[in-house]
């Protein structure tokens, strides 16, 4: 099996949608083949991100504006991107937000949509993957972090570009900027309140669990309270994670 | 005293002898990125000015006896001779170790310059420590419980790790985007040029941070009228400081561990 064929059914092995023959195929090629390996990684961890995220159904003319931001990616005239310094800032902060809105549409594209539109996103999740992974470096994808936040209104699709950032992207130092922006938003944005709360069960860099936790804890969001609770009590929770949830939980009424 | 050091002469003498070193070279078609992963070996990073990456071992390892005419399970093939893989794809060139016997030997990588460089040591089997001298250009560190020192450098750079300290001694700062340190346990101490410009960000909670640079208190403690004159209980995580006015931002975090800045 050549890579290119591995590469574009990774979605389908995800899913498990292959026939037994090929999904044993591709197991075999992905065992031996670091590059096939590493988008299969990708991909599984970027779609467990996904399921972690609640259920949304997606209105109507979702379909139409998603073809638009993609246009908007590739042609770089669109003047709600003119306002960013620099092209290396807009493509990325374009990446950051198709990431997210990408995110809360396939969350939601479960039940009853035509097979077609499913290949398509299917698609877009491994373009949406590589963009955001690949190609931007650790300081360019935070440089683009702040950027977004400093040229940008406080809009939900800012919240959303960062709040997958924080919860998928594989540069600890990434996740931490975007949480530190969206630290500031806390204590009175309800979106940003229990996306950080949500994201307490999808981190597993210790790093990451202790500042969330503090930020969390700081803001006097009692919702987070199970959540932390969850971390604490977990077997493979780091111990300087454990202590550290311990302390805060006794400032949570 | 006496008798270990003269134990230790016979001991080293003779592996000094046998230890010689091994070198594989290898030059991307694309010069983009790099990213070296499950190499548990003892990592030194440089530069060079031409183009080809350019790997030095120690390494001396056989396979066993018992395993003659058999394949390692599982693992990538040993493309460079060094007990590593070497493959580029889409404008990414991976090194990656190919057998955990790797971790007691050392490896000297040196990359073209310019090219964006990411280590993931961030194995809970990596117990050796990460050395990056005199390197410009982008670079991305992981690691678990392994140190890391930079020395001579610029950034970018992240650097992130669990229970490992970060040291990093600039040569200046890379104004083009930000740099960001942190820890969980370790220190992470760094040394800048007394002119650097920067945005420094430091955050920590149970360690102590040490300064000597000029720094200048930004942290926006703005208050409403009632709180004039009451001191503010509550503060945020994060004290921000410009240097020398301001630049581009240098973000420091260690939550446990000490935070050192230094002046050059
Ligand atoms: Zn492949």
């Amino acid at each position: 099996m050549k890579c290119e064929e591995v590469k574009i059914n990774i979605p389908e092995l995800i899913d498990g949608k292959l026939d037994a023959v090929t999904g044993a195929k591709m197991e075999q090629h992905i065992k031996g083949c670091a590059s096939c390996r590493e988008e299969y990684n990708d991909l599984s961890s970027f779609l467990k991100f996904t399921d972690s995220l609640p259920e949304i159904e997606p209105p109507s003319g979702m379909k139409e504006e998603f073809m638009m931001m993609l246009e908007e990616q590739t042609s770089s005239q669109n003047p709600r991107l003119i306002i960013l310094p620099s092209w290396t800032k807009a493509a990325a902060v374009v990446v950051l937000a198709l990431g997210t809105f990408a995110a809360g549409y396939f969350s939601g594209s479960g039940n009853g949509q035509n097979a077609q539109l499913t290949a398509e996103v299917q698609s877009l999740k491994q373009q949406v993957v590589l963009a955001g992974l690949k190609d931007y470096s650790g300081p360019q994808k935070i440089e683009a972090v702040y950027s977004a936040a400093e040229y940008s209104t406080q809009s939900a699709d800012l919240v959303d570009a960062l709040m997958y950032t924080l919860n998928s992207d594989k540069n600890i130092n990434v996740r931490l900027a975007a949480l530190n922006v969206l630290s500031g938003m806390v204590s009175d944005n309800q979106q940003v309140k229990s996306g950080l709360v949500q994201s307490l069960l999808v981190q597993d860099n210790p790093l990451v669990q202790i500042s969330l936790i503090q930020v969390l804890t700081e803001s006097g969001v009692n919702e987070a309270k199970d959540n932390i609770e969850f971390i604490k009590n977990q077997a493979g929770t780091d111990p300087n994670v454990k202590d550290f949830a311990q302390d805060m939980m006794k400032t949570i009424i | 005293m006496k008798r270990f050091t003269i134990l230790l002469a016979v001991i080293a003498l003779p592996l000094a002898l046998l230890s010689q070193e091994s070198k594989y070279e290898y030059t991307p078609k694309v010069k983009s990125r790099i990213l070296i992963a499950d190499l548990l070996g003892e990592i030194n990073v440089k530069n060079n000015t031409g183009n080809a990456i350019v790997i030095t071992s120690d390494i001396a390892f056989e396979k066993p006896e018992r395993a003659e005419g058999l394949q390692l399970l599982g693992a990538m093939e040993d493309n460079t001779g060094l007990g590593l893989n070497v493959s580029e794809a889409d404008g990414v060139v991976k090194i990656v170790g190919t057998t955990k016997k790797v971790k007691d030997y050392a490896y000297t990588i040196s990359v073209p310059q310019g090219v964006k460089l990411s280590i993931d040591y961030n194995s809970p089997f990596a117990r050796n420590n990460l050395k990056v001298d005199s390197y410009n250009g982008s670079l991305e560190i992981k690691t678990l419980s392994s140190n890391v020192t930079l020395s001579n450098c610029t950034g970018p750079l992240t650097v992130s790790s669990v229970s490992g300290s970060i040291e990093a001694e600039f040569n200046s700062l890379s104004q083009e985007q930000p740099t960001s340190l942190a820890t969980v346990s370790g220190l992470v101490d760094i040394t800048l040029p007394a002119a650097t410009k920067a945005d420094i960000q430091v955050s920590n909670i149970t360690g102590d941070v040490y300064n000597n640079l000029d720094l200048v208190n930004t942290s926006d403690n703005e208050k409403d009228k009632r709180s004039e004159g009451l001191d503010e209980i509550k503060h945020r995580n994060n004290t921000e400081y410009t240097l020398n006015g301001g630049g581009q931002k240098l973000l420091l975090k260690s939550i446990s561990g000490n935070i050192y800045l230094r002046k050059k």
